[in-house]
């Protein structure tokens, strides 16, 4: 295989350019398919993700093509890159990562993100403003919720 | 890197998911809602409608399952007849529970909360058992077997009992529903009579299972599923212990004195093929192994129990749990009383020791003084 071969190009939404190791992209299913589909050149343009966000999922990407496979230590050491990986994301980001993760078919990344998700939000207001979601109860039924289920919200 | 707004500005009409705001659709929302606590959902069903329905949804359960997400929550059915009601322990959200065990926390934010189903007009502390996420009760003088859906909070309808058994007690071995009890075969004359429940096909089996051979009679029966068996307890010295062995269809003698701290005022539950009995205050353990009981060592932090303590114990995912009626203190009504509850970390120091560590210990519930402690399920959600 030449050289050549073995690297690949990503392109973002935006138009930015990533070369990249095969081994490295091929984590990602979409692209995989893609690749044995030989329906595109040397170049993936990448419809859904923005430059930045594509910067992240090759982090993480090459970050899991190096290590994986190896002993105990490094798999322990993998779980706290991860957990540092997400650990500052704000919540934008946080999304914008589960929905590339999803478009571009990586399951291990699919599945950090959303426990993040699930560890970073445990209130009603961290889900309206983490997930932007307006509450569209009425006082009423709102009432009538918190009647049901008043453990919860006895201090 | 350029900045993210930059970017948004220069691709504006392009952009059609990645936006500063982004949401979620909804099976990868019901991915992250899978990998919360079931503890928070009454808290999130308040977020909002989309969220009400989704944290309902069979999507979201099934989600935990793949996962293996899945949590034990402890059933508690209490009353007195014919007003049974259903509880479930829950922590409140906000509380952090220290793992440090040195100190037993004064309040460890355990409360037992109303499920919202109806109540159960017939219950018995034998014809009621867990399999994964359902509750069977399978009614003593009647031939009923219902279903409470721990997931969605509904009663349904189970097929019946092939015969009506005047008493039974149930148990599960290898997610099947195994039931003994005695049917009344002509007019006082009663006959041992057993069957087995498969939950997932609800069918029963084809033949009526042979058991008035056995040495046991099946009058008022304990049953415990150890070592795979079905194991009948009557709970009379004089009877002998019998065990159902579904692989090889026989019923075998149980040698020894299991049924010694079986009787009527004891309490038990099965952990770990171990059995564990509360009779008179005093904890105790048989292991088919061994053959012989054993009390049950530490246990620091639990009150002493007076000999008509009226008790309860429950497999909690390897831990035991105790359930228990007290007096409240005064001046509080004296038509009142106080339900505990403990969960007591086992560990088999050698052949001979099971010690119990109590990880907490704490008031979870008020009730008339009359209520019943029928049961205590832990389900699996």
């Amino acid at each position: 295989m030449s050289k050549s071969e073995k690297k690949i190009v990503l392109k973002s939404l935006d138009n930015e350019a990533f070369e990249v190791e095969k081994a490295v992209a091929l984590q990602s299913q979409t692209i995989w398919v893609m690749c044995e589909d030989k329906c595109v050149g040397n170049e993936i343009p990448l419809e859904n993700v923005t430059g930045q966000i594509l910067a992240k999922v090759i982090d993480y990407c090459k970050k899991h093509a190096v290590v994986d496979g190896d002993g105990d230590e490094s798999s322990e050491e993998l779980k706290n890159w991860d957990t540092e990986f997400t650990k500052n994301m704000d919540q934008s980001t946080l999304f914008n990562m589960i929905l590339a993760a999803n478009y571009l078919n990586i399951k291990s990344l699919l599945n950090l993100t959303c426990q993040a998700v699930a560890d970073k939000t445990k209130t009603i207001d961290e889900f309206h403003t983490f997930l932007n979601i307006e509450n569209n109860f009425t006082p009423e039924e709102e009432a009538q919720i918190c009647q049901e289920n008043l453990w919860a919200f006895d201090d | 890197m350029s900045s993210p707004e930059k970017k948004k500005n220069k691709k504006k009409e392009l952009l059609p998911t990645p936006t500063k705001n982004p949401s979620l659709p909804d099976d990868l929302l019901v991915s992250c809602l899978a990998r919360v606590s079931r503890l928070y959902y009454p808290t999130l069903s308040l977020v909002s409608k989309r969220f009400q329905s989704l944290l309902a949804s069979p999507e979201l359960y099934n989600a935990r399952s793949l996962l293996g997400h899945t949590e034990n929550f402890l059933y508690v059915c209490l009353g007195i007849y014919p007003c049974f009601l259903w509880y479930t322990l829950r922590r409140k959200p906000d509380q952090t529970l220290t793992s440090d065990t040195s100190q037993v926390e004064k309040s460890s934010g355990y409360i037992l909360t109303p499920v919202p189903v109806p109540h159960s007009t017939r219950v018995k502390f034998s014809g009621l058992v867990a399999v994964g996420s359902n509750i069977y009760n399978i009614e003593e003088h009647s031939s009923s077997v219902s279903i409470l859906d721990c997931m969605s909070h509904t009663w349904r309808e189970a097929p019946s009992l092939r015969v009506k058994l005047s008493s039974l007690s149930a148990s599960v071995v290898d997610q099947k529903i195994y039931v003994a009890g005695m049917r009344e075969k002509d007019e006082g004359s009663f006959k041992n009579s057993f069957e087995v429940l498969d939950k997932k096909t609800h069918i029963r089996d084809p033949e009526p299972i042979p058991c008035s051979e056995t040495k046991c009679r099946f009058f008022c029966p304990k049953t415990a599923s150890i070592d795979g068996k079905f194991h009948v307890i009557n709970g009379r010295e004089v009877d002998q212990v019998v065990a159902y062995n579904a692989k090889k269809s026989t019923w075998d003698v149980v040698e020894g004195v299991m049924n010694r701290y079986m009787h009527p005022y004891s309490t038990y539950c099965v952990i770990e093929d171990i059995l564990y009995s509360a009779c008179y205050g005093v904890f105790r353990w048989y292991d088919t192994k061994l053959r012989m009981w054993r009390c049950l060592k530490g246990l620091v932090g639990l009150p002493k129990f007076s000999l008509d303590a009226h008790v309860r114990l429950a497999d909690y995912g390897g831990k035991m749990t105790v359930f228990w009626k007290d007096d409240l203190p005064r001046p509080r009504s004296v038509y009142e009383k106080k339900i505990c509850c403990a969960v007591i970390a086992l560990e088999r120091r050698n052949v001979c020791e099971i010690w119990g560590k109590v990880e907490w210990c704490d008031h979870v519930y008020t009730v008339p003084e009359l209520y019943d402690l029928v049961k205590v399920l832990a389900v699996t959600i």
